[in-house]
């Protein structure tokens, strides 16, 4: 019964996560795909071609999406290792408040906010460059480094730093020996999550970037506006590669599994 | 050797009411065991984490032989620490844990190595070193944590509740250990303990500490037989207080004039002595008789309590020789003088 029972939800959530990818996959190798055909007429692999030429601007704006995903990643460890230790560490006056404010991006959609973001980054001459686009994609990425971070924290015990301290470790000494390797998998987790929120990001960065900073969301949704289903197909593969690359890697490094879902349907 | 000073030392937490040490002065001889004794949550681990620079005192000083160690960082006092939760560090090898110290100071390698070696060799745990702490027994890191302590050669060794969450014959291992440790090192040492037993057993001195204040620092010895204050008295285990008054080199009580060991200045007084002095039948010069209000068997001894004309007494006998005392039935008991301790008159 309860194998059968794994195997069934296994099996659904298989199937959840990949079958609104088959289309894609199969228009990124069709040509002239359309109603009432079940398969494309014609396989080929110029969408491919183009996706992967160096003249196509696809792998030019996947390396643009990496370096803001790590920018951003970067960025939001260092403010968010530091503010998570605050708040999972101690108490204050007004703390539920400031929790409450930092979870607020998470709640408020970001198009609602976008506007105003951009007015004041004209001002600070922060728009149509990628330095504007990483600061914008903090927004939406620090809650999540914060919050992981604070969690993190509250398991940790500051003792452990004193006792390093008294055993004749400086400061910087205790806390590169000491605290770091304790909260690493934290950071970790903490890291995969800004990147991944960074990296889907689009309209922040479509409104801050006014179209000088073209990552692959951008480029993907002008593809599909143009009617391009087999290039955006191509794309939206690329696109997905490093959230499917994190869940394999980390399912083996934070659970000691080859990965989650075969997990699942373990017998 | 470093003596150590505590003058005048207060701190109050922030947000805290009272103050949890409030104008402490204590001198911690060198090298030799100082026990800091008093009830948990007195503020004791307090007083060890002001020596070992991991708070800092609102006022008052802390000298090492003589010389204020309050601009001193915490890694540059040479005042280490042993935490009662021992804080093994759950990422390294008990190797890495107890070289942790000489890694810090930029010791080469080699050196690290064959000093590691020598002190899991001294904790009695050779060959324990590429193990994880969480691999070892409750017993295992403590000596661990001493060995992580003294291999940076501390000038004073700070151990709080070291024997606590040990088993019996635990315990007097991890003592003996200590003591063995502190002889063969030399090193200036203070233990906080709860415990008057662990305190006279591992302390060349005691300093017992009741209120947030030092009551009587002394050999343990002293405070178990000449107690300074009824308090005292009490918390190593001595509820004996017979009020009265001394005059001519004898207690006038309730329970009949006692000869006193040697002339006390004549005046009210209490009257003590340990349950464990007191005898049946004759003995020592006072005898008197009195009610056994109840006899308890504790294995080691048999506990009596003794009533005449409103005063109490606890005798603790030998089992064998309080054998045939009844409850309710008259005895008569011993009060040796040479036992017999007068404390100030008065509350406390």
């Amino acid at each position: 019964m309860g194998r059968a029972l794994r195997t069934t939800l296994g099996t659904v959530l298989i199937l959840w996560l990949v079958l609104p990818l088959i289309p894609l996959g199969l228009w990124s190798f069709a040509r002239g795909w359309r109603w009432p055909d079940l398969l494309p007429p014609v396989w080929t692999l110029d969408a491919w071609a183009y996706a992967l030429s160096q003249t196509g601007g696809v792998l030019q704006s996947l390396w643009t999406t990496i370096a803001i995903a790590l920018a951003a990643t970067a960025l939001s460890l260092l403010i968010g290792i530091p503010a998570g230790r605050a708040l999972g560490l101690h108490r204050f006056r007004g703390k539920a408040l400031v929790e409450l404010l930092i979870l607020a991006p998470v709640i408020v959609p970001g198009i609602a906010v976008v506007f105003g973001v951009q007015t004041v980054f004209v001002s600070l001459g922060l728009t149509q460059s990628a330095m504007g686009v990483i600061l914008a994609h903090l927004i939406p990425v620090l809650p999540y480094t914060i919050l992981v971070m604070a969690a993190v924290f509250s398991g940790f015990d500051t003792a452990q730093e004193d006792q390093a301290r008294s055993l004749g470790a400086s400061p910087a000494q205790a806390f590169r020996h000491v605290t770091l390797p304790a909260i690493a998998p934290g950071i970790l987790v903490a890291g995969l999550f800004a990147f991944l929120v960074s990296w889907s990001q689009y309209i922040l960065t479509l409104v801050i970037g006014g179209g000088r900073v073209e990552t692959l969301p951008l480029l993907l949704f002008g593809f599909v506006t143009s009617g391009r289903n087999d290039i955006a197909g191509a794309i939206a593969m690329i696109n997905i590669l490093p959230g499917l690359l994190i869940l394999f890697v980390t399912a083996r490094r934070l659970t000691g599994r080859s990965a989650a879902l075969p997990g699942i349907l373990r017998p | 050797m470093t003596d150590v000073t505590l003058k005048d030392l207060t701190l109050r937490y922030p947000g805290a009411e009272a103050a949890a040490v409030a104008d402490l002065s204590l001198r911690i001889a060198s090298g030799q065991i100082t026990a800091l004794l008093g009830p948990s949550g007195g503020g004791k681990t307090t007083i060890l984490k002001l020596i070992a620079g991991l708070l800092r005192p609102d006022a008052g000083d802390i000298a090492f032989d003589g010389q204020s160690v309050l601009p001193l960082a915490p890694e540059a006092r040479g005042a280490v620490m042993v935490f009662q939760s021992q804080l093994l560090f759950p990422t390294m090898s008990v190797a890495d844990n107890v070289g942790f110290g000489l890694r810090m100071r930029g010791r080469p390698k080699p050196e690290i190595d064959r000093r590691v070696t020598e002190m899991l060799d001294l904790v009695q745990l050779p060959g324990f070193g590429p193990r994880r702490p969480a691999e070892l027994s409750g017993g295992q890191q403590s000596r661990v944590a001493l060995a992580r302590a003294l291999v940076t050669e501390p000038r004073v060794l700070l151990l709080d509740e070291p024997l606590a969450g040990l088993d019996a014959h635990l315990r007097e291992e991890m003592r003996d250990l200590i003591a063995a440790l502190q002889r063969s090192t030399g090193v200036t040492t203070l233990v906080v303990t709860h415990d008057q037993e662990d305190a006279a057993a591992l302390g060349q001195a005691v300093a017992l500490m009741l209120d947030g204040k030092i009551v009587q620092h002394g050999p343990p010895e002293a405070l178990y037989g000449e107690p300074a204050t009824a308090a005292v008295a009490r918390f190593f285990g001595n509820p004996n207080a017979v009020p009265g008054r001394a005059a001519g080199g004898v207690f006038h009580s309730p329970l009949g004039p006692l000869d006193l060991p040697r002339d006390w200045p004549d005046g009210p007084g209490l009257l003590t002595i340990r349950p464990e002095a007191i005898t049946l039948g004759q003995g020592g010069g006072n005898t008197v008789e009195m009610e056994v209000a109840t006899t308890a068997y504790l294995g080691t001894h048999t506990r009596l309590t003794l009533h005449r004309d409103g005063v109490t007494l606890i005798a603790h006998l030998p089992p064998d020789a309080a054998r045939g005392v009844e409850k309710g039935g008259r005895v008569t008991v011993g009060l040796p003088s040479r036992a017999l301790w007068l404390l100030p008159d008065g509350p406390a």
